[in-house]
């Protein structure tokens, strides 16, 4: 197929936005070329972008007190997302708020950062009405999509309480719709996964609950003769049934209990809705909290399949559940079939399940087991660092205890990143190499993967928890080329999720499934980067849409964001 | 520990009519023996044997030598034999429990001593060797059983407080484990106190407590058999796993059969993906306690990540017919089941994983459960 050409694979009409001509000018002070272990390529470093050069001044306050309710130490979340379609990604930060248990000294509230295009933000929290921070809104985390189809991405705040539906208004307001649409999900929620089970065309919506919680039913744990009193192991607490809303277009449905979920009572952190047998029908792993991790198993016709334990990603190869909390799925070493991930308290090592491609799974942490011993793990993200095509992997770390060093002189309550590099399908450690962040300590939680400054490497935000967010700028992953995709669906819903994508150059063909969810209390920025090293061109890329639709982009350009809606793509890099 | 209690070579045994250069030849043996040629003793012992097989003096010393060297099979064969010659001389059976204690069959050990201690009421070893024996095993309540009813006798005694003291603690019965602490604390600070103290604060969770009075046991007595095993429970449980490893080692060097550093270090190894040298442990603490369903769990989840399912079910069937509650298991079981494509069976398996899980539950979250203590 010549460079020029136009594929018809569908009806195609000419429309490539091309949104990022410009790369950000972004402060470089930080930023230094060290080079990777073997000396053969620098290596790709995350530079720190502090509150004196973001201008994000906001604060997670966990609202800790001596009696150590639970959900003081689970948060926070945040997240990348464009909300005014300018093209840059701005940033939403989820804190805690009034709630049975905790009355803040003074006013909390979440934020909404708006990103300036030039490596600093501006607080319009105010202006758009997301600050939340009322009774009932101990919040937890978030997840934006455009769950109405309307070209504006919408924004779910998970909260211990009630969670919160804003619709985007798309002049820079928000309008609470939770109760209209019908998704409050009451008591104690924690992730929020966007992806569309029907295949509708139409984003549905996972909600995990944590156990049943209410600050008369805290409970002691800890050591009355030494005074000490601990965040309780979850396992005090009973278990609580999932949600699962079906969008129907004009509201949300809740299919919890036909569908399935409901009669799986979990403990359930992160989620991640991908398709784990290449049926066309997205499943979701859920991460449980001191019970089995869930992976349901999409049947079609609304239903579902709760198989980890026959999948062999429910529990530890010793029969006992863990401390499942952030999880992801990808296809780590290329064989067209998505891998899990899920991340443990420290003790219990986290698993890297590679999918045996018969709905069952085997666990081949390698070197991240050895890494990840002492570590507790919360945000992660399969993501592709150094843009040489394959998903590397970014893990956020904290111990949920904060008087953990008292029963431990290792294991500690504030924990590093741990950053991987996929090096032919299996992880190296590169941590030492990627930045001064990587040599401190953070009680991390939620964590968001994004192109803040549209330089077409993926940057880092983390929430920690009790402590200022941690924005880190990638530099020097984009020496390996790229191209960005923005897939807009219209018969599939609106965020791709389900979408594969394949793109081939320098002779190498490679794949990316789009997830849903994944990590923990976040969202990521939806669009697409796809690497290819040092090749020089990219020869082709074929989106097939969860429709069942096609699309093919020959020749595209190189550096650039493009704007790929269904049906209407699409080609050459003229 | 018992070292001491090995009868010394050339024992009396069963009176034997021998002839002259017979006895000669025994001399020399035994003189091969004492100079630490144990090879050239065996050789010896067997070629008088070969002239003269109802020597039990003779068979009872060649099964001393065979045992030294570690062929602990072949020694308690000369035992039994030399034993029967003899009519059941208690020396000699006393020497058999021995051979069957070194190699780490300890209800053979204890059966023997059993017999040795009603023979001679007198004598204290057999009685303490056998509640060592039901130590090893992790039957502290026959420890308990057996020992308490001569506390008021020999009570004093420094081993024997030991004993019991460990069993008492192991056994949560804290305060009566005390007053032995304090009786061996009299006699000036031991290793022994220090270790019996230290399990304490390890059941209670103390586990920093629980390291500091083990390091202080290893500076009076490195060597004490189990200390390097507590040592490194207290350590694997305070997060410190490398320095547990460590310790386990150590306590294998020292006390190759004890059951909890092989099940620990094998558990170790696994985690650290070095599954064949996990197996071997595990099967090391599977010979020790012949039976023991946690071996043998351990043991049956190795084969399952090494993809051997099918073995995997047969040992997990047995362990979860004998402990019907034992949850992982039964979870391991129904992957077994699984991954051998036999669904019905796993599903079946999965429900009573079900089952349990919400009676545990329920347990958990009972109104009246106990205070949570963290838990390692």
């Amino acid at each position: 197929m010549q460079g020029n050409s136009i594929v018809k694979s569908v009806e195609l009409l000419l429309l490539i936005i091309l949104v990022s001509a410009a790369a950000a000018v972004i402060p470089k002070a930080a930023s230094r070329a060290a080079q990777s272990p073997s000396g053969a390529k620098p290596a790709v470093v995350f530079v720190e972008a502090p509150p004196s050069e973001s201008k994000i001044t906001w604060v997670h306050d966990n609202g800790r007190s001596e009696l150590r309710h639970l959900p003081e130490t689970c948060g926070g979340g945040g997240l990348f997302f464009d909300y005014d379609n300018d093209g840059w990604m701005d940033i939403y930060l989820v804190n805690s708020g009034p709630s049975d248990f905790f009355t803040p000294k003074t006013p909390l509230r979440n934020a909404l950062y708006r990103n300036n295009g030039d490596g600093t933000f501006t607080d319009v929290t105010e202006k758009a009405g997301v600050a939340l921070g009322r009774m009932g809104h101990f919040g937890m985390g978030a997840a934006a999509a455009d769950f109405d189809g309307d070209g504006w991405q919408d924004l779910y705040v998970t909260n211990y309480g009630v969670n919160v539906l804003f619709r985007n208004n798309g002049d820079g307001t928000f309008t609470d719709v939770t109760e209209k649409m019908g998704v409050a999900a009451p008591n104690w929620s924690t992730c929020a996964t966007w992806f569309d089970f029907d295949n509708d065309g139409r984003l549905d919506l996972w909600v995990s609950s944590f156990v049943e919680y209410s600050a008369s039913g805290n409970i002691f744990c800890g050591d009355n003769r030494l005074g000490r009193r601990y965040y309780c192991i979850p396992r005090v607490f009973k278990p609580r049934p999932s949600y699962l809303f079906r969008n129907d277009g004009e509201k949300f449905i809740d299919v919890s209990k036909s569908s399935g979920i409901a009669q799986y009572l979990g403990k359930a952190f992160g989620a991640v809705a991908t398709d784990i047998n290449n049926d066309g029908l997205v499943d979701l792993f859920v991460a449980n909290d001191t019970l089995a991790n869930f992976l349901f198993l999409n049947l079609g016709k609304g239903r579902f399949e709760e198989i980890g334990l026959a999948a062999g990603v429910a529990y530890s190869d010793s029969g006992s559940p863990r401390s499942g909390m952030g999880v992801d799925a990808g296809d780590y070493d290329g064989d067209g079939w998505q891998d899990l991930f899920v991340a443990n308290i420290d003790q219990e090592l986290f698993s890297l399940y590679h999918n045996q491609k018969d709905s069952s799974f085997i666990d081949k942490p390698g070197e991240i087991a050895t890494a990840t011993r002492l570590m507790s793990g919360w945000g992660l993200k399969f993501f592709d660092y150094d843009n040489d095509g394959d998903p590397d992997l970014i893990l956020a770390n904290g111990h949920p205890d904060d008087m953990v060093e008292t029963q431990s002189s290792r294991v500690k309550y504030k924990e590093p990143l741990l950053m991987f590099e996929n090096i032919d399908g299996k992880y190296k450690n590169v941590s030492a190499q990627s930045g001064e962040a990587f040599k401190k300590d953070f009680p991390a939680r939620g964590l968001s993967v994004g192109d803040y400054d549209n330089d077409g490497d993926l940057d880092l935000l983390i929430i920690n928890n009790g402590e200022a967010p941690l924005l880190l700028r990638n530099e020097g992953g984009n020496r390996g080329r790229w191209t960005g995709l923005h897939l807009i669906g219209k018969a599939s819903n609106p965020a791709a999720v389900g979408a594969i994508i394949t793109w081939e150059a320098g002779g190498v063909k490679r794949s990316r499934y789009k997830t849903g969810g994944g990590s923990y209390l976040s969202s990521h920025d939806p669009r697409e980067i796809l690497g290819i090293g040092a090749a020089t061109k990219i020869d082709r890329i074929e989106i097939k849409w969860p429709s069942g639709k096609v699309d093919r982009l020959v020749n595209p350009p190189l550096g650039k964001y493009i704007r790929v809606v269904e049906g209407d793509t699409v080609t050459s890099g003229k | 520990m018992y070292g001491v209690l090995l009868i010394a070579l050339g024992m009396q045994a069963a009176a034997q009519t021998a002839p002259e250069d017979a006895d000669n030849q025994f001399d020399r043996a035994v003189a091969l023996h004492r100079a630490g040629d144990v090879l050239g003793a065996v050789s010896a012992y067997q070629l008088i044997l070969s002239r003269h097989p109802a020597r039990v003096d003779v068979r009872s010393n060649l099964g001393a030598a065979l045992a030294q060297l570690g062929r602990f099979e072949e020694a308690v064969g000369e035992y039994k034999k030399a034993l029967a010659d003899s009519g059941g001389n208690p020396a000699i059976r006393f020497n058999l429990a021995l051979a069957y204690y070194k190699a780490a069959l300890y209800e053979s050990a204890a059966d023997e001593l059993k017999l040795v201690a009603e023979a001679q009421p007198e004598m204290l070893q057999p009685v303490l060797l056998r509640a060592d024996c039901f130590l090893r095993l992790g039957e502290f309540k026959r420890v308990i059983e057996l020992l308490s009813p001569l506390q008021s006798r020999v009570g004093e005694d420094r081993a024997f407080a030991y004993m019991l003291g460990t069993a008492l603690i192991h056994d949560k019965q804290i305060e009566r484990g005390q007053v032995l602490i304090d009786r061996i604390l009299k006699d000036g600070d031991s290793a022994e106190a220090r270790i019996m103290l230290g399990a304490a604060h390890l059941l209670t969770n103390d586990h920093q407590s629980a390291v500091k009075e083990f390091e202080r046991a290893l500076e009076l007595n490195p060597r004490l058999p189990t200390l390097n095993a507590f040592y490194g429970k207290a350590l694997m449980y305070a997060g410190e796993t490398e320095r547990a490893a460590t310790a386990f080692a150590r306590e294998l060097e020292i006390n190759p059969n004890d059951f909890e550093s092989n099940i620990y270090i094998g558990m170790l190894r696994k985690k650290e993906g070095r599954t064949d040298d996990a197996l071997m442990y595990f099967r090391r603490a599977g010979q020790v306690r012949p039976g023991d369903l946690n071996a043998g769990y351990q043991i049956a989840s190795i084969y399952l990540v090494s993809g051997k399912a099918a073995e995997a079910q047969q040992i997990l069937e047995g362990v979860v017919k004998a402990a019907p509650d034992f949850i992982d298991a039964r979870v391991l079981l129904a992957q077994a089941y699984y991954r051998l494509k036999r669904k019905e069976e796993g599903d079946r398996e999965r429900a009573i994983v079900e089952r349990l899980q919400a009676a545990e539950q329920e347990k958990q979250t009972a109104p009246n459960r106990e205070p949570v203590v963290k838990q390692p």
